[in-house]
C-alpha cells in the first residue's frame, strides 16, 4: 500500500533579484506504507526541500502531495522529521525535548513521562534525562532528536542527513540503531542523505536524484537481505549497487 | 559513550569545601584589595590637607555621616520614595518594553507601524521630557514613574525584538513538526529563545532607571535620594551628599545583584554555556 502519493510536484523559490529557482521539477513518487526509502543525490538537487514538503513545512508551487493514512480517513498520517542540525530545544532537558510532542498534542503528564521513558529506553539514552542538549555530544543529541520525532508516534518518519554531524564510528552505530528501530517500530521511514554507502545500508528502495533542477534519476531496488550488521558492507551485493549508484550521480 | 560520562563526571567532581587558601587566593586579593586601596589613598588626600572638606570629605567621614543619616532615619523616607519610583518604573517599562517588542518581532505589520514613532520616542533625551510631563500631569508621582519606565521601556522593547529575530528557523520548524501551533510556538520556542537578551536589557534597564529617576528627582521632585543630594549640594553639606552618592550606589549595586540571581534561576540551561571552558 502507498502511504504518500507525490504527482507532478514542482517547487520553484522566487527571487527577484537572481531568478527564479526550480529546486523540485515534475516529480511523481510512491512511497509504500512501512518501507525504507532513502534518497540520495548531491548537494543542492532539492532533497531536503522535499522532505520539508512532505512534512509540511515548507509550500508547494505546483502538483500535490498525498497521504494515505492505514488508519483510513481519520486523519492524513502524521510524520516526525530529524534535522541534521538536531534542533533541540536548549532551554529543555533530555526528558522535556522528548515530552514536547505529546505535550504539545495534549497527553496527560503521567502519560507523557512514559512515553519519554520508552523511546529514551529504545535511543539509549537512559541517565542523561535532566541533561541540558549543550552538556551532550553531537551523538547523544541526534538521539534525542530521533526519540523526540519518535515519541510523537509518527507514522512517517523523515530524516533529513540526520548523521552528516558525527564521526564515523559513530555515524555506523547510530545507523544500525536506525535499523533495529525500524524493524521493531516498522514505520514508514524516508532518509535523505548524501553518502551512498549509509543509503545502501539502511534501504529497502534508493532513490537517486539529479541536481539542478532536482528529479528524481532512479529508483532501485536494495534486496540485501536483514536483519544487516556492519559485515554486509564488503558484500559482492551492496558493492554492486554501489557502483550502479555512483554511476548515476 | 565513556567519553560523554566521563567529561560529565568532571564537572560535578568540583565539591565545595573551605580552606584558607581557596578564600584568600590571588585573584580574591585582587578583586577586595582594589577598593580598599582606592579608599585609602582617598581617606590620604582628604587628610592631607591639601583640599578642604568641602570639597573632598574623607571616606570615614562620609561613612559616619551615612550610618548617622540612617540611625536618625533623616535618609530613610528618600530611599523609601526613590526605590518605589525607581522600581514601578523599571517594572512597567519592562513588561510594556517586552511585550512590545514580542508584538514587532511576530507581526511585520505592527513591526512597520511602531518603526518610526518608537525610534523618534527614543531619541528624545528622557530629561527633556521632565517639563511637559509636568505641564500635563503636575508634580505628583504619576509624571515621574512614567518617565522612569522610559529606558527600560526602549531597552526591552530593542532587545526582545532582536532575540525573537534571532531564534533559529529550524527551531520553529521542529516545533511544528511536533504539532506545535503558532501560541505554542510563542511560548515554547520564541520566548524562551529570547530570554537571554531580555535579560541583558533587565540588567541594563534596572540602572538605568535608577540614572533617570535621580535625573528627574533633581530637576522636579520635593523628595528621593536625587532631591536629598541637590540640597545638601546647595547647603555645601557636602558629606552627607557623598552619603547619598554612596546609597545610590549600594541601591543600584544590590538592584543588579538581584536581576543577576533571577537571570541565574531562569536561564540554568544558559549559564554554563560559556565561551571559555568550566
Amino acid at each position: 500500500m502507498d502511504i504518500i502519493q507525490i504527482d507532478n510536484l514542482h517547487k520553484i523559490f522566487a527571487d527577484k533579484e537572481r531568478g527564479n529557482f526550480t529546486a523540485i521539477e515534475r516529480l511523481n513518487l510512491r512511497v509504500r506504507a512501512g518501507e525504507f526509502l532513502a534518497i540520495v543525490g548531491p548537494s543542492g538537487c532539492g532533497k531536503s526541500t522535499l522532505l520539508q514538503m512532505i512534512a509540511g513545512l515548507d509550500t508547494i508551487t505546483g502538483g500535490t502531495i498525498g497521504f494515505n493514512s492505514p488508519g483510513a480517513a481519520i486523519s492524513s498520517p502524521t510524520c516526525g522529521i530529524v534535522f541534521q542540525e538536531y534542533a533541540l530545544f536548549p532551554w529543555k532537558t533530555v526528558q522535556a525535548n522528548i515530552e514536547f510532542g505529546p505535550k504539545m498534542r495534549k497527553v496527560s503528564k503521567e502519560k507523557r513521562r512514559e512515553i519519554a521513558e520508552k523511546y529514551i529506553e529504545l535511543t539509549g539514552l537512559n541517565g542523561f534525562e535532566s541533561h541540558y542538549p549543550h552538556e551532550l555530544s553531537g551523538g547523544m543529541k541526534q538521539r534525542v532528536a530521533i526519540a523526540r520525532a519518535l515519541a510523537n508516534e509518527p507514522e512517517i518518519l523523515l530524516m533529513d542527513e540526520p548523521f552528516t554531524a558525527v564521526d564515523a564510528q559513530l555515524r555506523e552505530n547510530l545507523q544500525q540503531e536506525i535499523l533495529s528501530i525500524w524493524e521493531r517500530t516498522k514505520k514508514t521511514i524516508i532518509f535523505v542523505t548524501h553518502q551512498i554507502d549509509e543509503a545502501i545500508f539502511l534501504s529497502d528502495r534508493l532513490l537517486v536524484m539529479s541536481a539542478r533542477p532536482g528529479k528524481i534519476r532512479e529508483i532501485i531496488d536494495n534486496t540485501l537481505p536483514h536483519p544487516r550488521n556492519q559485515e554486509i558492507r564488503t558484500s559482492p551485493e551492496f558493492q554492486k549497487i554501489e557502483r550502479i549508484v555512483r554511476k548515476l550521480m | 559513550m565513556s567519553e560523554e560520562l566521563l567529561s560529565i563526571d568532571n564537572q560535578n567532581s568540583r565539591r565545595p569545601g573551605f580552606s584558607f587558601s581557596a578564600v584568600f587566593t590571588k585573584d580574591r586579593i585582587l578583586w577586595i584589595g582594589s577598593p580598599i586601596l582606592i579608599l585609602l589613598i582617598w581617606e590620604a588626600i582628604a587628610r592631607s590637607g591639601l583640599v578642604t572638606p568641602i570639597v573632598l570629605p574623607a571616606p570615614s567621614i562620609i561613612f559616619e555621616t551615612l550610618f548617622k543619616l540612617l540611625v536618625s532615619g533623616e535618609l530613610l523616607p528618600h530611599i523609601g520614595i526613590s526605590l518605589f519610583r525607581a522600581l514601578t518604573g523599571f517594572a512597567v517599562g519592562s513588561i510594556l518594553g517586552i511585550l512590545l517588542g514580542l508584538l514587532m518581532g511576530w507581526s511585520k505589520w505592527i513591526n512597520d507601524a511602531a518603526d518610526i514613532p518608537f525610534n523618534i520616542l527614543r531619541a528624545i533625551p528622557t530629561a527633556a521630557l521632565v517639563p511637559v510631563t509636568i505641564v500635563w500631569f503636575g508634580i505628583g508621582e504619576f509624571p515621574k514613574i512614567l518617565l522612569t519606565t522610559l529606558p527600560s521601556f526602549t531597552m526591552c522593547t530593542i532587545n526582545t525584538l532582536a532575540g525573537v529575530r534571532g531564534v533559529d528557523n529550524i527551531m520553529i520548524k521542529a516545533a511544528r513538526s511536533l504539532g506545535a501551533r503558532d501560541r505554542d510556538i510563542l511560548k515554547e520556542v520564541i520566548i524562551p529563545a529570547a530570554m537571554p537578551m531580555i535579560f541583558a536589557a533587565l540588567r541594563l534597564g534596572v540602572a538605568v532607571s535608577l540614572v533617570v529617576l535621580v535625573v528627574i528627582e533633581m530637576t522636579a521632585a520635593e523628595t528621593g535620594l536625587g532631591t536629598f543630594i541637590i540640597e545638601c549640594q546647595r547647603l555645601f553639606y557636602t558629606a552627607k551628599m557623598f552619603a547619598g552618592i554612596i546609597t545610590l550606589a549600594v541601591l543600584g549595586y544590590l538592584l543588579d545583584r538581584i536581576v543577576r540571581l533571577v537571570e541565574a534561576r531562569i536561564l540554568h540551561w544558559h549559564k554554563s554555556k560559556g565561551v571559555t571552558a568550566g
